[in-house]
């Protein structure tokens, strides 16, 4: 309450706006569960919820990462000083290697000597090659060169694990230059992530805040309660005391840290919190509106690129090495004290209070920096700079370009116009295309060649070019969305219309980056070719799912972003093709086309029944659970999260181990599957046991579990399949890739029998449930039997390597067809182990 | 109540049959029934949340209606949706644009999506422009416009493909005197051209100045409707409307 002309004060009216945004959230937030439970009978937005809680264990990967590279980046910064100084670093293992080259030089052994030498050279020249790159015979024979010009003094060790409190005294300086520039990295991702990457919110000015500033309050009171909105709504920022915490615990030992991440974490997660709003505040106060979106694009992208790149650089070793090099040579040394304040105080000794205490002056730092930012925005009022300067005259442009098609003139003439989405669009897919074509650098086969890294990156960069332009393109109708609905057309013929657009820009573009490929890899036109047709396929179903992400302003006039689950729904799986290419999977790549084309029917047939209710939700009614939708989500996680265990595991263990690994990571990936289906199905009032049994009018359901029908037949068609395999083995043409996939026929026992468990124990009751259980089901309600049969089989046979196609494709229908006659999933089951049990028993 | 009804029914462009509309808890529109006669201007007069704005979704289809029909020239609002669009042009109460296409260009898209020539369709609505004090203006992006501003190029939008029926939401909210006077001129015009308009309003002297229909409405339900001189029977509007709003509130 203000007194007698005086300003309400500062606390009272941050309190109140931040109760205020409390209770338009939670308002929210309950509309939307009223809406979510008068549809679907529950009231949580599960994948959602899944999806955040995913993303926050990310954020918090990201945040160890870079404490950790902090901690760690003295050993690549020794070496790359020794190097300097004309020293090759060695692991210390090697150290018994010189004694006894010395004692064979001291015997005149001289073949020994040159031998040992040879030997010592390749072994280490691997290791250079790997960390530098270079040519393995020219490296080999510096390596000797060394060795002979300097003798064993011209070699040191690898140091490891070093505390950097106990030797910071020994530091050179290009430690505390590298070291900031970790630093740096975080900051700046601390500092301009903000509310996260905008894929689907516009940027206008508040129009809130002529009415606040019309209460005797101060302004800085108004700004301070925005600028909490990151720190409460993207997960990186609440995750931000991780990076202290190991920072300070790998320095101080684990206590100390853990007081770091409270006294010094928190208050800096709220002065980056503040820094990057005050920032975007008066970005969008001081600048146009089109030059703003910009901007604030760049911005959203530098914050973007500092996580991807911390997490891609700390990835790879010799990603170190380079980088410090290069900086070696390149900057000059830093200051060093503000990183010695920060870290170990200023006193002569390592110190926890005092660098506890300089953490904390820098959240002080950053808020002050942040209110000078305020201040400057807002020097010239609240009023948005806008118009033309003097003289300048607009000219329209005219309906001749493009003139047939006036959706797609108004598309361009947005992404020309709204600079954010030029700078976010073609930013962002180049940078994670390049993240991807280097990380997957090493999982791709040795070729001689690099054109599937190139198509790859191709691939990569377009999905991830349509992925960000559809949300974006449909957020630019924003509230202006009443125009289309006064045309004579449907909003589905306009969704598809920007699909179509996008469509043949994003093949534009991709085909802009394979066509100097060809030039670059004559040898490979083929491929490439096949590659661009694989591309023109999928990227029209990603289109069209990207724009399937559209939502009506509500009854304020705010355009609300789509609901969290549906934003996964359309990114699940997307990747598969681009990283398929890259690692010369085919068999990825293909499942990445064809689950795209099923999941963006899916989607199409959810949205066509959202439409006609966009502006109404209240009347919206959803299909029945389980939905096709529900089948290929539940099918692509699977396969997805089961993929992801399996490499986990298998980085943890020995490579041969790899089908522990597997039947390990599908087993629980099932289990917890299968628990969260139950948990989704009841939620929709549907009874999980329903998914066992499928009555249907005029047919009864088998009474027993057993089926000797299913059996038998299972049984017959692995006989079929081992003829099948027998046959393969006589054509030239399959024998050598039959003889790569029988491999398993020369495993050691342990490993053929988990290979056998997965196989007879594990796979069929998954296989069933999911794909006879849910998505036949769910197709043969929406497309009818023959094609449900058909799609369901042909999915079915997609999951598997491409030689068993044709026998898994016949047994989808088995089973399928089993499962429709029979009415109970239990019939299949019994088919599809026996038919694995015969595979595995004659393979 | 609708005593005119039955003999307009022949001549009736629009009909609207026992329309309920419920949002969750909240019912907008409550058994409500009305017909808009051909070639002439009818009101809907309503306090503020009264289902104006809804009744206007329900007929250009963006809302189904829970119960009852509406049809605009024989064809359902909501399944014909589409091809009753070609009928109709709507002016919202506050209309907003692209922030990336100047107020021509808005024009030329509109009229492109109704298949017309972009080209002639403007050159048809030049001399209309012009006397609202548009053409300047024009090439500036539509999303700068003043509140007045947006209103006018939103009426030539409703305009552009020459429909027979308008509907107009509040279609002087905000506006000066003189662009006040000239929206009514040129309703009056565009009736005794065959057009058919119906708009809603809350103020008394716009209904009595244009309408020859009049519809009230309040809290979602139809409390009067006829021709304007059967409603008023010799006393003024106002009366009449605060009668009629306190005895529905009541009931």
């Amino acid at each position: 309450m203000s007194r007698g002309g005086q300003p309400t004060s500062f606390w009272v009216t941050v309190r109140a706006l931040l109760r205020a945004a409390r209770l338009r959230r939670d308002g929210r937030m309950k509309r939307q569960s009223e809406l979510m439970r008068r549809k679907s009978g529950s009231g949580t937005d599960m994948l959602g919820c899944l999806g955040t809680a995913m993303i926050s264990l990310f954020m918090i990967l990201a945040h160890g990462l870079y404490g950790y590279m902090a901690l760690r980046i003295v050993d690549p910064v020794n070496e790359v000083s020794a190097e300097r100084e004309g020293m090759m670093v060695i692991p210390s293992y090697l150290s018994r290697t010189f004694d006894e080259l010395a004692e064979l030089k001291s015997q005149g052994a001289k073949e020994r000597f040159d031998d040992e030498l040879a030997r010592f050279a390749e072994s280490h020249a691997r290791e250079r090659v790997r960390n530098w790159g270079g040519d393995r015979e020219e490296t080999i024979q510096k390596v000797m060169d060394h060795y002979h010009l300097h003798g064993p003094d011209g070699f040191t060790y690898e140091k490891s694990h070093v505390l950097f409190r106990e030797t910071s005294s020994d530091f050179p300086p290009l430690f505390w230059t590298v070291l900031t520039f970790v630093f740096g990295g975080w900051m700046t991702m601390m500092i301009f992530q903000g509310e996260g990457l905008e894929l689907d919110v516009q940027r206008v000015r508040h129009p809130m805040w002529e009415w606040l500033m019309s209460h005797p309050i101060k302004p800085v009171a108004a700004f301070s309660a925005e600028m909490l909105t990151p720190a409460v709504s993207n997960p990186l920022y609440f995750t931000s005391p991780v990076f202290w915490w190991v920072l300070f615990g790998g320095i101080y030992g684990g206590a100390v840290g853990f007081l770091a991440a409270i006294l010094v974490g928190i208050p800096f997660t709220f002065a980056a919190s503040a820094l990057n709003k005050a920032l975007e505040i008066s970005l969008m106060l001081r600048l146009s509106i089109r030059n703003r979106g910009a901007v604030l694009g760049l911005m959203s992208w530098l914050g973007y690129v500092s996580l991807v790149g911390g997490i891609f650089v700390f990835s790879s070793f010799s990603i170190h090495l380079r980088l410090i090099a290069w900086m070696d040579r390149i900057l000059p040394d830093l200051p060093q004290w503000p990183l010695r304040t920060l870290l170990y105080g200023w006193g002569e000794t390592a110190s926890a209070t005092g660098a506890i205490i300089s953490g904390a002056l820098l959240s002080v730092g950053t808020v002050l920096i942040a209110s000078y930012f305020a201040w400057w925005g807002m020097r010239k009022g609240l009023q948005a700079v806008g118009g033309r300067p003097g003289g300048v005259v607009r000219q329209s442009v005219k309906p001749g370009w493009l003139g047939r098609y006036p959706l797609y003139r108004k598309e361009l003439l947005w992404f020309w116009r709204d600079k954010g989405a030029v700078v976010q669009v073609i930013l962002i897919p180049l940078t994670i295309g390049a993240v991807q074509a280097f990380n997957l650098r090493g999982l791709a086969s040795l070729a001689v060649s690099d054109w599937n890294i190139w198509c790859g990156f191709a691939v990569i960069c377009g999905t991830y070019f349509l992925i960000v332009l559809g949300p974006r393109s449909l957020a630019s109708e924003g509230a202006a969305l009443w125009i289309s609905l006064t045309w004579p057309s449907g909003l589905e013929e306009l969704l598809k219309a920007k699909a179509r657009l996008w469509w043949v820009v994003s093949s534009g573009v991709v085909g802009l980056i394979l066509v100097p490929g060809c030039f670059l890899f004559p040898g490979d036109l083929w491929r490439i070719a096949i590659v661009a047709l694989g591309w023109v396929i999928f990227s029209f179903s990603l289109a069209e799912k990207s724009v399937a992400l559209v939502t009506a302003p509500n009854s304020s006039g705010d355009v609300e972003p789509p609901p969290r689950s549906r934003q996964w729904a359309v990114m699940i799986g997307t990747l598969a093709f681009g990283v398929g290419v890259m690692t010369k999977n085919w068999h990825v790549a293909v499942i990445g086309v064809v689950f795209s084309s099923l999941t963006a029917a899916a989607i199409w047939q959810n949205l066509r029944a959202r439409l006609p209710h966009l502006f109404d939700p209240w009347t919206e009614k959803l299909p029945p659970a389980p939905t096709v939708m529900h089948a290929v989500i539940a099918i692509a996680l699977i396969s997805e999260a089961a993929g992801i265990g399996t490499v986990m595991l298998v980085l943890f263990l020995e490579s041969d181990q790899i089908w522990f690994a597997r039947s390990m990571a599908y087993g629980l990936i099932g289990a917890l599957a299968w628990a969260c289906m139950h948990q989704f199905l009841e939620g929709r009032d549907v009874d999980p046991k329903s998914i066992w049994t499928w009555p249907r009018p005029g047919r009864e359901v088998a009474k027993g579990r057993f089926s000797l029908e299913g059996l038998a037949l299972g049984a017959a068609l692995g006989g079929i399949a081992a003829l099948y395999v027998v046959a393969l083995k006589w054509l030239p043409l399959t024998k050598e890739a039959l003889e790569e996939a029988l491999s398993m026929a020369n495993a050691s026992n342990v490993e053929f029998f988990f290979f056998a468990f997965l196989a007879i124990a594990v796979a069929p009751f998954a296989e069933e449930y999911l794909f006879r259980g849910l998505l036949f089901r769910a197709l043969d309600r929406e497309w009818g039997t023959t094609k449900a049969l058909i799609g369901s089989s042909a999915f079915f046979a997609i999951y598997h390597p491409p030689l068993s196609w044709l026998p898994v494709f016949l047994l989808g229908l088995l089973c399928a067809w089993l499962f429709r006659r029979n009415g109970r999933l239990w019939a299949p089951i019994l088919a599809h182990m026996a038919y694995n049990t015969v595979i595995v028993l004659t393979g | 109540m609708t005593d005119s009804q039955s003999t307009d029914q022949e001549t009736a462009l629009v009909q609207i049959n026992g329309v309920t509309k419920r949002f969750g808890a909240k019912t907008a529109l409550n058994d409500f029934s009305w017909s808009l006669p051909k070639g002439k201007i009818s009101g809907l007069l309503g306090p503020n949340g009264a289902g104006k704005t809804t009744l206007f979704r329900l007929l250009m289809g963006v809302l189904k209606a829970d119960q009852g029909t509406l049809a605009i020239d024989d064809l359902d609002c909501f399944e014909d949706r589409v091809v009753a669009k070609r009928r109709i042009g709507f002016l919202p109460d506050e209309p907003v644009f692209y922030s990336y296409l100047s107020g021509r260009e808005v024009l030329y898209l509109s009229a492109g999506m109704h298949g017309l020539d972009p080209i002639e369709a403007m050159q048809s609505l030049l001399p209309l422009a012009c006397r609202l004090g548009m053409d300047q203006a024009l090439d500036d992006y539509a999303e700068e416009y003043s509140r007045g501003m947006k209103k006018k190029l939103g009426l030539l939008l409703a305009l552009l493909h020459n429909p027979p029926l308008l509907i107009l939401d509040e279609p002087t909210n905000g506006l000066d005197v003189e662009s006040t006077r000239l929206f009514f001129d040129l309703m009056r015009e565009l009736a005794d051209a065959g057009h058919t308009i119906v708009f809603s309003t809350h103020l008394m002297d716009q209904v009595e100045r244009l309408c020859s229909e009049v519809a009230v409405i309040s809290k979602g339900r139809l409390a009067r409707a006829g021709h304007l001189e059967e409603i008023c029977g010799g006393r003024s509007l106002e009366e009449v409307f605060l009668e009629l709003t306190r005895e529905s509130a009541a009931s």
